[in-house]
């Protein structure tokens, strides 16, 4: 069906959230595959609705430490905690799964689950995955999508 | 004036954006307050609006475990002292529908995440000005 406007929603949230929230852009929004390193970062969120699905985000732990440095307005230098970084990530993921789904499904009311930290998702059916470079950095994006 | 705030949110790092927004804008602020779910924030309504004290402004999340942003609000209007509080909610999920409920319920204000600082900003003079 809608792949492409669903991967376009997607872009487009992730653009939207990160513009106004972490002031970075995306370079590239068809990186794949993104380089995730040794230890990243991967946040699952859920929602239910009339629709129901899932969404995954990754970013490697560099990604991540920029981005919570942004968002919480740390000076250059400025050490973050790991649980710092890893709220934010989770923030991240919760504003994203709701942009993306206000885009997609304006009229209607989802419920989210709390974004909670996973190891890396496996292939469902369904699937759709984005890859983005941004300006400090890159992320993953997986999205399982389906009608209730 | 300076201002007492709550903030409602079970995210830390959510309620750390609008600690830094409040003061990044120049927000006279006093105290800032922190719950991670409506239970939480009803407990510190009862602590710190308690005359002499008052709150002068709530910014609370939908989503949230154990008591949701909604049934703080519902809960927050019946009670005598705390009703005229004034709640800005902050939340990803900006359907009309759900809009249109919380006003209902009482919400002054309503701003979607994503939300610049301006934003906040601008919404906190809207409410505290009137």
């Amino acid at each position: 069906m809608r792949t492409q406007e669903l991967e376009n929603n997607l872009v487009d949230a992730v653009r939207d959230v990160l513009g106004t929230m972490f002031f970075t852009d995306v370079v590239d929004d068809q990186k794949l595959p993104v380089i995730l390193g040794d230890q990243p970062l991967t946040v699952r969120v859920g929602f239910a609705g009339e629709t129901a699905g899932v969404l995954h985000l990754r970013v490697p732990a560099e990604t991540a430490g920029a981005l919570a440095s942004n968002f919480l307005g740390a000076q250059p230098g400025e050490p973050l905690s790991e649980e710092q970084i890893d709220e934010v990530v989770r923030e991240l993921s919760n504003m994203l799964c709701g942009a993306f789904l206000s885009r997609h499904e304006a009229e209607q009311v989802f419920e989210l689950t709390s974004p909670e930290h996973v190891e890396q998702p496996g292939p469902e059916p369904g699937e759709i995955r984005r890859g983005m470079e941004l300006e400090n950095g890159c992320l993953e994006l997986t999205l399982n999508w389906r009608r209730v | 004036m300076s201002l007492r705030i709550l903030i409602v949110d079970d995210s830390p790092a959510m309620r750390a954006y609008v600690k830094r927004t409040l003061q990044l804008a120049g927000i006279a602020v006093q105290s800032v307050f922190e719950a991670s779910n409506g239970q939480e924030a009803l407990d510190v309504v009862g602590r710190e609006n308690a005359p002499p004290s008052r709150l002068d402004l709530i910014f609370a999340d939908i989503n949230m475990p154990v008591m949701n942003g909604e049934e703080f609000v519902k809960q927050l209007k019946t009670q005598e002292n705390d009703k005229q509080i004034p709640v800005i909610i902050i939340s990803t999920d900006a359907t009309q529908k759900r809009v249109m409920r919380l006003r209902e319920l009482g919400a002054v204000g309503y701003i979607s995440k994503p939300c610049a600082p301006e934003m906040i900003r601008l919404k906190v003079e809207q409410v505290i000005g009137r």
